[in-house]
Parts: C-alpha cells; sequence; structure tokens
C-alpha cells in the first residue's frame, strides 16, 4: 500500500504546486489546499501503515498491545489539518477583499492595482 | 602555591572595571566636571594592587583560579596573573589612569562625557580580561569586547561621515580577524582537548607535530595580525585617528593594537619556534615595520604620523617575536614597555596641542615651547625616547633590538631593516614632538596670544609618562625583574637572563643607532621633498587600502544585484524560486544518497483502497485542469472525503473527523468567497510546460518517499505513548492525550494561530472597500 499511497503523494504535491504556479490566486488558494492534503498523506505514510487498529486504549485496561496504528504522526496531522484550515481561511478573505478592491484575482494585476491606489 | 587572597582579589580585578563601565554614566552625573578623577581611582587602584603583585610574582608565586563556567564545553572562568600578564596589567591601568583624567578635561564640554567614560572603562575591562584570562575561550570573549568598545570609540563622533567610515573599517577588519581567531582557538582547543591556556602550553609538542599546526598558525595569525595592525591589514589604524585623542593614545597605539602582539607573545610557546612562525611573522613584521615607517613620513597631521609610527612599531614587535631568541623576547617587552611609555605622551601631547591651538597640522605650528612649557617638556623626553636617544628607556629598548637582530637567525640583513624603520621613526619623532614646540612658524586657528598652556590633568599624564621613560632610562634595573619575569612566561627560562643597561659600551648596535640617528636626521631635514614624493606616490590609494575600497563597494554592489534579482515583487517569480529550490535539494539528495531503487515497500493493496485512491487522482486532475471555478471546488471536497476514507481504513478515526468537518467548512468558504466575488477567477488553461517543474518535483518527492517509508520506523515513541497514555494522561485515546496532554502546549500555541487567522478574517469582512466609500 506504501508504494501506491507515495505515488498519489507526489501527484497531489505536483496538482498543488501546479496551482501555485498560476497567476490566480484562487487558483493559489486551491493549491495550498492540495498542498496541505498531500503533506498529511505523506506524514501518514512515511512511518508505515497499519490496516484497522486505531490507537484506542481499550476501556479498563491500562496500556495499549501491539499492533496499532502509530499515535504520533495522527497528532501531527491533526494539527496540520485544523492548522491548515486557519490560513485557508485567512487567505480566502484577503484573495475576496483584494478583489473586491480591485477587481481581479490575478497576481500581476493586484501588484500595479494595490499600487495605485496606495 | 598562592594562599586565597590574592586569588580572590584577582577575581575582582577582573570584574570591578566592568561594574564601574556601567556605572560610568550615574558617576560622571553626579561629580560632573570631577567625575574624570573620580573614575580613574578604579584603575588607579587597580594599577597599585597590581604593583603589588610584582614581588609576589618575582618569588615566582602565579595566582590563579578556575571556576566552572559551562563544563559541557570546557569554558572555564580561569585567570592567570603570571609575568606577561602583570606587565600589560600594570600598562594597561597605569596609563589607563592618566587617560581617564586626561580625557575628563579634554571632553569636558561633551554633552555624552558618561558614555565616553563607560566605553572606554568597558574597554579596559576587556583589555584586562585579555591578559589575565587562562582560557582561550574567555580570551576570546574579552578580546571581542575590546574590538566593539574600539568600534564605539572610533565613531564616537558618529555625526560625521569620516568617523562613521572609520569605525565602519575598523569594526569589519578586526572583527573579521576575530572570527579567525576564534575558528584557530577552537580547533587548537580541540587538537590539545583543552581550552586552558596553561593546559595547552604543557601540550606544546603536540601542536607543533600535528598536522593541523599550519590551519591553526594561519588563523591565530588572522587575528593577531588584524588586531595588532600589520600589512596588509593595517589600513583601520589611520582611519582610527577620528577618535577622541585619549582614546587613540590608550587604545591605539598603548594598549588594544598591542593585544595581537600580546596574543602571540602568550601562544609563542605553543605555536613558535617553528620555520613557518619564525618566516612570516619575521617577514611580515619587517615589512610593517618598515613600510610603516616610511607612510608616517608622508603626513603631516600630527595624529596621522603616529599612527603610521605605531604602525611600524608593532612590525617591529611581531618581527622580534618571530626571532624568537631569548635576546629577541627579552628586547620585545622591553620595547613593548618603552612604546607604551613615549607614543601614550606623545599622543597625549598631539591632543594638548590640538586642544589649545586648534590645528593638528605640524607645517602650521611652531614655537609652542612658550606657549606650553610643561607640554613641550614632555613632548621632548617623549620624542628623545622614540628616537633612541640616552638615557631615555627608548634608547635601551632599541639597542636591545640592535643586538637581537645581529645575534639571532635574522643576522645583519634583518639590522639594517631595523635600523631603516628607526630612521624613518626619529624623523617621525622629530616632526611630532620637536617640531611643533621649536622655531617660531605659527599659522594655527587661533591668533598666538590666546594659546597658553593647558590645564594641569591635561598636562600631568604626558609628564608622569615621559618622566617614567627618564627615570626607567636611567635606573633600568628598577624594571628588570618585572621584564624578566615576562620574558621568561613568552621564551621560557633561558629568556630570564635578562640585563638591562644604559651603556652597553661600542658594540656594532651602537653604530646601527648612530645610523639610524643620520637616517632619520636626513629624512627630517629633507621632509619637504619626501613628503611631496610621498604624495605624489600615493601610496594609500593602492595595494590594501585600494583591495579594501573595491572589496567593500563589490559587497554592496553584489548585495543591490541580488536584491535586485531575488526581490522583484512577482509572487510568481517567489514561488518558482521557492519550488526549485525545494526540488534542487531534494535532487541532490536523490542523487547523492538515494540513487539505488527503492525497495522493501509494501505492495499488497485492497481493492476498495485502490477505489479510493483513484478518486483521490481523479478529483486532484479534475480540481487542476478544469476551466470552472465551480468544478475545482467540488473536486477539492470529493478529494478531502476520499482522503478521510483512507484515514478510516489505516486506524486514524480522529482524522477522520477533523477531515471531514474542516474539508466541509473549506469548500463552504470557497463557495462563500465565489458566491460574492465580483469577478470570474482568472481564465487558464493547461500547459505543460507549466507542468514540467511541478510534476518533476513531485515525482522527487515520491521517490524520497518510497525510500524513507522503506528504513524500519523506530517504535520508541509509539510504545512510550502506548504505555503511557491512561497512567499518565488518563485518557484511552491516545491521540487526544498526546494532543491535550503531552504536547498540551502545542496546541496552546495552535489555538492562538486559528485565534489570530479568525480575528484577522472578521476584521476583514468588517472593514468597508473603499471603493464603496467613493461611491457614496
Amino acid at each position: 500500500m506504501e508504494l501506491f499511497l507515495a505515488l498519489t503523494v507526489g501527484a497531489l504535491f505536483a496538482a498543488g504546486l501546479y496551482c501555485l504556479m498560476l497567476h490566480s490566486v484562487v487558483r493559489l488558494a486551491l493549491g495550498l489546499v492540495l498542498l496541505g492534503s498531500a503533506s498529511n498523506l505523506l506524514l501518514f505514510t512515511v512511518n508505515g501503515l497499519q490496516r484497522g487498529f486505531a490507537p484506542l486504549v481499550p476501556e479498563g485496561q491500562e496500556a495499549l498491545t501491539r499492533p496499532f496504528a502509530d499515535p504520533l504522526p495522527q497528532a501531527f496531522i491533526l494539527t496540520a489539518i485544523v492548522i491548515n484550515f486557519g490560513l485557508l481561511a485567512l487567505l480566502l478573505v484577503l484573495v475576496h477583499r483584494a478583489a473586491q478592491e480591485t477587481g481581479t484575482d490575478d497576481t500581476r494585476a493586484l501588484r500595479t492595482e494595490l499600487k495605485d491606489s496606495q | 602555591m598562592a594562599c586565597w587572597a590574592p586569588v580572590m582579589a584577582l577575581c575582582i580585578a577582573f570584574f570591578v572595571p566592568f561594574i564601574v563601565a556601567a556605572l560610568a554614566v550615574p558617576i560622571t552625573r553626579l561629580f560632573k566636571s570631577w567625575a574624570g578623577w573620580v573614575l580613574a581611582l578604579c584603575p588607579a587602584g587597580l594599577a597599585v594592587w597590581f604593583g603589588a603583585q610584582v614581588p609576589a610574582g618575582v618569588r615566582g608565586e602565579v595566582p590563579s583560579l578556575t571556576l566552572s563556567w559551562m563544563p559541557d564545553l570546557g569554558i572555564d572562568f580561569a585567570l592567570r596573573l603570571d609575568g606577561l600578564s602583570l606587565l600589560m596589567a600594570l600598562l594597561i591601568t597605569g596609563l589607563g589612569t592618566l587617560v581617564v583624567i586626561y580625557a575628563g578635561r579634554y571632553l569636558v564640554h561633551h554633552e555624552v562625557l558618561g558614555r565616553f567614560y563607560g566605553w572606554l572603562l568597558l574597554f579596559m575591562a576587556g583589555m584586562l580580561g585579555i591578559v589575565l584570562a587562562d582560557n582561550t575561550l574567555l580570551l576570546f570573549i574579552c578580546w571581542e569586547v575590546t574590538t566593539f568598545s574600539s568600534f564605539i570609540l572610533i565613531g564616537f563622533e558618529h555625526k560625521e561621515d569620516a568617523a562613521r567610515e572609520s569605525a565602519q573599517r575598523a569594526l569589519l577588519i578586526t572583527a573579521l580577524g576575530g572570527q579567525s581567531l576564534l575558528v584557530g582557538l577552537l580547533l587548537l582547543g580541540d587538537l590539545v582537548g583543552t581550552l586552558s591556556i596553561s593546559g595547552t602550553i604543557a601540550a606544546a609538542d603536540t601542536v607543533r607535530g600535528s598536522p593541523r599546526y599550519l590551519a591553526i598558525l594561519l588563523l591565530v595569525l588572522g587575528g593577531a595580525f588584524t588586531k595588532s595592525a600589520q600589512m596588509p591589514f593595517h589600513t583601520w589604524l589611520p582611519g582610527a585617528m577620528t577618535a577622541p585623542t585619549p582614546v587613540s593614545a590608550y587604545l591605539h597605539s598603548a594598549t588594544m593594537v598591542k593585544a595581537g602582539v600580546f596574543l602571540l607573545a602568550r601562544l609563542s610557546p605553543v605555536l613558535g619556534g617553528t620555520p613557518s612562525w619564525q618566516n612570516i611573522l619575521t617577514v611580515v613584521g619587517t615589512v610593517t615595520m618598515v613600510l610603516g615607517a616610511l607612510l608616517a613620513l608622508g603626513h603631516t597631521d600630527l595624529k596621522l604620523v603616529l599612527a603610521y609610527a605605531t604602525v611600524s612599531v608593532l612590525g617591529a614587535l611581531v618581527m622580534l617575536l618571530g626571532q624568537g631568541t631569548p635576546a629577541a623576547i627579552q628586547a620585545m617587552v622591553t620595547f613593548l614597555t618603552a612604546h607604551a611609555l613615549y607614543k601614550g605622551t606623545l599622543f597625549l601631547v598631539a591632543g594638548s596641542v590640538d586642544h589649545e591651538t586648534g590645528t593638528r597640522d605640524v607645517t602650521r605650528l611652531g614655537g609652542l615651547r612658550k606657549h606650553l612649557p610643561m607640554t613641550a617638556a614632555a613632548a621632548a623626553a617623549a620624542a628623545l625616547s622614540m628616537m633612541g636617544l640616552p638615557p631615555l628607556f627608548g634608547f635601551v629598548g632599541k639597542e636591545l633590538i640592535y643586538e637581537a637582530c645581529l645575534k639571532g637567525p635574522g643576522g645583519w640583513p634583518l639590522a639594517v631593516g631595523a635600523m631603516v624603520g628607526f630612521g624613518g621613526m626619529v624623523a617621525a619623532a622629530l616632526r611630532v614632538g620637536v617640531q611643533p614646540f621649536a622655531g617660531r612658524t605659527f599659522r594655527a586657528a587661533k591668533p598666538e596670544s590666546e594659546v597658553h598652556e593647558a590645564p594641569p590633568s591635561m598636562w600631568v599624564g604626558p609628564a608622569l609618562l615621559a618622566a617614567a621613560g627618564l627615570v626607567l632610562g636611567l635606573v633600568p634595573w628598577a624594571i628588570q625583574p618585572l621584564l624578566a619575569m615576562a620574558a621568561v612566561d613568552i621564551g621560557g627560562s633561558q629568556a630570564g637572563g635578562l640585563e638591562l643597561t644604559l651603556w652597553h659600551g661600542v658594540t656594532p648596535a651602537l653604530g646601527l643607532s648612530a645610523g639610524s640617528l643620520v637616517l632619520g636626521g636626513g629624512l627630517f631635514a629633507l621632509r619637504q621633498p619626501v613628503l611631496k614624493g610621498l604624495r605624489a606616490l600615493n601610496l594609500s590609494s593602492h595595494g590594501p587600502e585600494h583591495f579594501y575600497q573595491a572589496s567593500l563597494s563589490g559587497l554592496l554592489k553584489l548585495s543591490s544585484w541580488m536584491t535586485r534579482v531575488l526581490q522583484t515583487g512577482s509572487l510568481h517569480q517567489y514561488i518558482v524560486v521557492t519550488i526549485a529550490t525545494f526540488g534542487g535539494l531534494l535532487a541532490l539528495a536523490v542523487v547523492l544518497r538515494l540513487r539505488d531503487w527503492p525497495r522493501g515497500v509494501s505492495m499488497d493493496v485492497l481493492p476498495y483502497e485502490v477505489v479510493v485512491l483513484v478518486g483521490i487522482l481523479v478529483s486532484a486532475v479534475l480540481a487542476v485542469v478544469s476551466r470552472s471555478a465551480l468544478t475545482s471546488i467540488l473536486a477539492l471536497g470529493a478529494l478531502g472525503l476520499a482522503e478521510a476514507l483512507l484515514y478510516v481504513f489505516f486506524g486514524a478515526p480522529d482524522l477522520a473527523m477533523t477531515q471531514v468537518v474542516v474539508q466541509t467548512l473549506t469548500v463552504i468558504l470557497f463557495a462563500l468567497v465565489f458566491a460574492r466575488f465580483p469577478v470570474q477567477p482568472h481564465e487558464h488553461r493547461f500547459r505543460w510546460w507549466t507542468a514540467a517543474l511541478p510534476l518533476a518535483v513531485g515525482g522527487l518527492v515520491t521517490w524520497t518517499l518510497l525510500h524513507v517509508a522503506a528504513v524500519p520506523t523506530h517504535t520508541r515513541l509509539a510504545d512510550f505513548y502506548a504505555a503511557q497514555s491512561v497512567p499518565g494522561g488518563k485518557g484511552l485515546n491516545i491521540v487526544n492525550v498526546i494532543l491535550v496532554d503531552f504536547r498540551a502546549l502545542d496546541t496552546l500555541g495552535e489555538t492562538a494561530v486559528l485565534a489570530t487567522s479568525g480575528l484577522g478574517v472578521y476584521l476583514l469582512f468588517r472593514t468597508r472597500s473603499r471603493r464603496k466609500k467613493r461611491q457614496v
């Protein structure tokens, strides 16, 4: 499974980076979401995968015994998902406001427009 | 061994100047024009204490202490007061006393005199630290203290362009040298396994036999030569003359510039005695001595003449250390002392002349002996010492140098080189110490009737120093034990048999002395053509000076070119550069380390997993290539849900839940923005050439991931959390326990980020559009 996930992660990276290279700020935001997914899946894959066996200690027991999925990458990814969302929300609102002011979402045009309005 | 009292006092002597430096501003505010005398009590008291240690030192007692400071790094707070330290400490505190008193009057009307004292005393603290330290890194820290305080003091009149430029140059050159020194000292410490200087000296044979020896030597020399203004690093010293004159007298002739010489002397038992040491130091020292003396003749500003003469003397000291014979070491310590006395005097005299007449240009000065009798007397005595005439202490030192050259490996050629250097110094001495006071010519800024003797606090310093030069010339045996101690610490016990006498009889050395006097007299008599000739050659705009200017402007050009190229303001370009850098680093790792085909990656896959993966890929492609923004957004939502399914399959229910919630919110947010969007998003068509770079980086990521995933993972952390979640965190869901308990601080930070982002979103929605306002 790691093989196929690794290929997927590479594809998602390529897709996200491609969006970043476009001149549209909306596409750029899209690219950031794709990159976020790509990174999260990378973290998920890198330490090896385990089908089932969520890291939950059964009720009444003191410790969890193998096999179980590694909880640490999951904690990281959970944090990353939420932070990604915070970033995206701010970016989207910023894009929205900039477009309201200037009537465009093209980074080249935005630059000249915002310079002029200063 | 020494009893505890001197050791405690030594520790206090190290810290007192730092404390007084910190208190200098309030003390100056409190005592106003008497502040100089009050603050001078600190160096004076230290000088008395150091003086009182001389008898014990002669008996062979060496107070030392080692306090553990950063034991893991081998950095101790270690002090040691041997003969060499004692000699230097006496010079530093003795001269410091006189300079502080002098400065109190010289800068009496300066608005930030207190700050000046603070920096001056901080410098003194650092300088004392250098000579007392018995740990190379403690020495280095103090070394940098002097570099920095020197930078501030050179640029003290910071409203003047020249002062700022000179300060910058001094800092660049000496701080670069300091970095070189640091690397050298660390290499040395690594080699001998200790940073203790006495420990390093004990392991001298290991160092000299090591293949690293040459690298260590060159790096240490880089520090010492820049600090002691050896050619070709000397250009900062004449520039440093923009500092107030007390600073020039103290830092840039008597003490700080000798730090490099001191360091070489201190490490000479470790690094000295090899052919490379001997050759480099002798050649650099001799060239510096001769060229410095010549350059001194090309100037008419009193301070510049003295600065180049100082460069020349520093060259002579380095040359003597390079010779390394017992006679050369003895000559070095004697001449170092003599020079500190006479050069300190002459700088202070130059300051007094400037203060009273308003000019330092020697061609506009003359006949001042009538107006400044005490200053003139001090100047005359110091100039005679500088010329090396009996019965002054300078004569004693100079004779020893000639004898050391003749007896040492350098022989006659070196002695003749020294004679030329001293010839230049004789001419410089006549120019600075005699010409302004003799004759009649007077064309200063002030009318002659207004010129009068400097106040006592400004002539007492030069007078005492000059008197010391005279007394030591007459009774040189008085300082002989101290100098002998210092010589032993540099050159070993055979350097101890120092005998200072004023009269050596008619020897070849006396002949060389006479030769240098004749040469110097001739150069002085022919000063006009010499000056013109040197000015026509315009030496200062070639060589090191030119190199310094060119490299500085080159650096500025490079930096503005880089700014132009990298900081274009185009977001697109920044992104491309970032992606390319990321890809380049990955490619480097792949080419260097991960060339093999990845093996050991699990390839088993279940049918429903394939369906989900295909779903992810299709959504991603759709999101990218679709022309319609709405399709892209919907594809993004599908992708997020497929990702959540993966998390469900592989034991991460928390991730799946979060992902579903967040992805839903994301899609809603996108949709909201588009709904209120005034324009259609930028039209775009998929272009293969734009996709080339992202595809390459994606491929590299996959390749690297396959390699990394094949590495068997450590389970230590996972096992720890599995075992500790219930007893330590009182929770059954390990992921949750990690987030809110084991790594709670991270989660707190994350919450802060989200709150900030939320606040930003709220404010952006609240602010009204300017366009709308305009319409209203």
